[in-house]
């Protein structure tokens, strides 16, 4: 059996909230003059398959 | 419904189900961030065993070990489970399996745009992430810490921030600056972003053969 190490995942600390990493990404792309916004995906019209 | 959270002293939002409609819309928004990804990377992911992945409405520690349990491999420690329950995603290298939690409490309230972002994020990061563990060599995750010092101030503050160990800064690294290559690229740009630092530059392209 292979022994396991416990994956921590992708986790925010303490005082961290999921804004905070948006406002990060935001930063550096106005720092290159990218505008900051969302772009999106194209729409996805494919059926979700029951998992 | 209250969606607050105050014991410990610290506010911190507790996660309600999440629905049909909007977990199929986190499905379909984890399958376009794959079909976003350069066609060799996808290859890349596929022939290491990390093209799997499921979006799910629950902790991310209960169904981890659940997992492991039914795979044969021993069970998560309780501690270890704990962990994981507040994770937004996670590659699970013994199942070759990254899962996304898009019921995570974090993203309660959040409008679309950002939910979709966010999403997305999250799986570019775990992709990079698989990649990172899979072919960065021990000289590179015995680098992270210096790693870190060349990394942009909010990356590295929130590396730092999230409590990883030491030995996984390398891993994070890669996978927070794939993840914003990704976001970059989904908006047209492509090469060197004057904000990385050329070691790292190198460092992802070698990991996750980033030749964008």
């Amino acid at each position: 059996m292979e022994p396991i190490t416990t994956p921590k995942g992708y986790v925010l600390g303490d005082k961290q909230r999921l804004q905070d990493i948006l406002d990060v990404e935001a930063d550096l792309l106005r720092s290159e003059g990218i505008d900051p916004e969302w772009p999106g995906f194209p729409e996805d019209d494919e059926p979700v398959k029951e998992k | 419904m209250s969606g607050e959270d105050t014991r410990g002293g610290s506010t911190r939002r507790t996660r309600q189900p999440i629905g049909d409609d909007r977990l199929k819309r986190a499905i379909r928004i984890v399958r376009s961030a794959w079909h976003d990804l350069p066609t060799t990377h996808q290859r890349l992911l596929q022939n290491i065993g990390a093209a799997q992945w499921n979006v799910v409405d629950r902790p991310l520690g209960a169904y981890v070990d659940e997992l492991l349990r039914s795979g044969g491999y021993d069970p998560l420690t309780v501690a270890g489970q704990a962990d994981l329950d507040v994770a937004l995603g996670v590659w699970v290298p013994p199942l070759r399996l990254i899962l996304v939690d898009a019921g995570h409490a974090s993203f309660l309230g959040t409008d679309e745009p950002t939910y979709e972002a966010m999403l997305a994020r999250v799986a570019w990061h775990e992709w990079g992430h698989a990649l990172s563990v899979q072919r960065a060599s021990s000289d590179d995750v015995a680098a992270g810490e210096r790693l870190l010092e060349l990394a942009p101030s909010g990356v590295s503050g929130f590396i730092r921030g999230a409590g990883y160990r030491s030995r996984e800064y390398t891993h994070e690294l890669v996978a927070e600056i794939y993840a914003l290559l990704m976001s970059r690229r989904r908006r047209g740009q492509a090469g060197q972003p004057r904000w990385l630092h050329d070691e790292i530059y190198e460092l992802v392209r070698r990991t996750t053969g980033w030749s964008q």
